[in-house]
């Protein structure tokens, strides 16, 4: 006690005093300190601040975030979280507990990958790469598909059974890679490269299946997502889950929700096409057949207006009747004319016996009338071949059904004209004669008009 | 075929379609848009069938460049 006293000259602090020199010598010293642990006790009062304690396995300390604080923090703290804080010392005075007010928190681990992921999505937006004068278009309809992905994962088992079953004309290039790991990333990015090296590869997809946001870690790193903004072939992005955003789905050409959704996407217009044509060829000869049934019924309406050949035989056979009428009348008359002259040859010559000359005379006559009826039977038997040849010329311009039944329509080649005359050709001229199942291709070698 | 030369070629053949549904065309311009037609959705159809459907993989050859070779997929299952 003596030695207590015998200290005169020292300086007696009270309890406050004593606390103020500890809170100043304390915030001097420990201005700002970066401190991990876990949270307990955790509480929030109606004031909003936020009080806490950080423990270890040997120790805690208690902490407050000021409600000024917490306003700028994305994430709620909970018990039993991790946390990686910035804060200054100070001690409560009227307690003399000191404590730690926090100025920055992160929960350790996943919350240090968030804010790699935010810092770097941040970076790479300034630098333009997420801009959609960078995307390049996805081919409609790619033919060969580089995967880049696990050979063993979900990714690549869901990819190639979608692509499977819809079965498109595609070839399918897998590039190897760990997806997750430390190796992910900068194997992912070699893969990238690597198929922009072997050319012909339409579309890449690089993915994997869903995980832990540490799982897909590869797909939010700066390597990864330089390879794909460097690539020349167009990029599809299809990490995890619908949910899952990863840096990779903001650089590539394209985010697909899975991996899944990916390989629907690069066929599903190739099927599309392939469906589009065979309707526009169905179209097509469903028109042409309909367009031929309207010719062939506006030949068949013209072969009504045409006089049947019956009815113009006919009209050829009252005609010739009519000529030989005339001609035996013609005839009669004739012979009435010659038989005049004879009884007047007759008379004049009854002294001379001229029974011989009658004789010829008359033969003569019958000789004329023969020559004359052959004649006309001959032009009746040329209009009659006039008449077949309009007829089969009329089934020649019929359409498909008609050249089934072994007509056929000729064209002059190349020009394609169809061919209605002899005329139109020369010797030595190509032909094309279109039968019902197929074409024959011919050289005139001889021209018989008529 | 490049993209664009299919795309003009589907085009056309889309065209070819419509002015033959009008049927207002004389026999022989009818039959040469119908080959035209014919000949374009076969050429199309040729295009987007010409792959092999091949699966194939890179795999690492001995101090060599990645090779491609068939993907086995005995793991996929249906």
């Amino acid at each position: 006690m003596d030695d207590l006293f015998s200290f005169s000259e020292k300086k007696i602090y009270t309890v406050t005093e004593l606390n103020a020199l500890i809170r100043s010598e304390m915030e001097r010293i420990f201005p700002s300190v970066w401190v991990e642990g876990e949270v307990s006790n955790l509480r929030t009062p109606q004031s909003g601040h936020c009080y806490l304690t950080l423990k270890d396995n040997g120790a805690q300390i208690k902490a407050i975030l000021f409600k000024s604080t917490l306003k700028g923090i994305k994430f709620a703290p909970t018990e039993g979280q991790h946390l990686l804080c910035r804060g200054r010392l100070t001690v409560y005075e009227p307690r003399g507990e000191y404590q730690i007010v926090l100025e920055a928190v992160e929960p350790k681990g996943i919350g240090a990958l968030q804010l790699a992921f935010d810092q770097l999505k941040e970076k790479l937006r300034l630098k333009g790469w997420f801009d959609p004068s960078h995307k390049k278009p996805i081919p409609l309809f790619p033919r060969r598909i580089g995967i880049i992905t696990s050979p063993t994962g979900a990714a690549i088992r869901d990819m190639l059974q979608i692509i499977k079953r819809r079965h498109p004309a595609v070839d399918i290039l897998i590039n190897p890679v760990p997806v997750q790991g430390d190796e992910a990333a900068p194997a992912i990015a070699r893969a990238i490269a690597e198929m922009n090296e072997i050319g012909g590869i339409d579309v890449l997809i690089i993915g994997r299946g869903g995980g832990s946001l540490e799982d897909l870690w590869a797909f939010n790193e700066e390597i990864v997502a330089e390879a794909i903004f460097k690539s020349d072939i167009p990029v599809i992005s299809a990490v995890g889950h619908e949910t899952d955003v990863t840096i990779s789905d903001f650089v590539a050409d394209l985010r697909a929700p899975t991996p899944s959704a990916a390989a629907e996407l690069v066929v599903k217009n190739h099927l599309e096409l392939i469906e589009r044509i065979h309707l526009s060829k169905s179209r097509l000869i469903h028109a042409y057949q309909k367009f031929l049934n309207g010719m062939f019924k506006d030949l068949e309406g013209l072969k009504k207006r045409l006089s049947s050949p019956g009815r113009l035989i006919e009209n050829h056979f009252q005609k010739c009747d009519d000529l030989i009428g005339r001609l035996t009348v013609a005839v009669t008359r004739n012979a009435a004319g010659r038989r005049k002259a004879f009884e007047h040859l007759l008379k004049n010559l009854e002294t001379q016996n001229p029974s011989q000359k009658f004789i010829r005379l008359k033969e003569e006559v019958l000789r004329l009338f023969d020559r004359l009826a052959k004649q006309v039977r001959h032009e009746i038997a040329l209009k009659h071949q006039e008449v077949e040849t309009l007829l089969s010329g009329l089934h020649s311009l019929g359409p498909v059904e008609i050249l089934k039944r072994g007509y056929s329509i000729t064209r002059k080649l190349p020009g394609q004209s169809i061919l209605k005359s002899s005329r139109e050709v020369l010797k030595g001229d190509g032909i094309e004669i279109i039968l019902a199942d197929g074409k024959v291709r011919a050289k005139v070698t001889e021209i018989v008009e008529g | 075929m490049s993209e664009l030369k299919f795309e003009g070629a589907m085009a056309r053949l889309e065209e070819i379609v419509k002015t033959l549904e009008k049927g207002d065309l004389p026999l022989d311009r009818a039959m040469a848009s119908f080959e035209e037609g014919v000949t374009l959705s076969k050429i199309c159809l040729k295009h987007l069938e010409e792959a092999d459907r091949k699966v194939e993989i890179l795999i690492q050859s001995q101090n060599g460049p990645k090779k491609a070779e068939p993907f086995q997929a005995q793991d996929i299952q249906e």
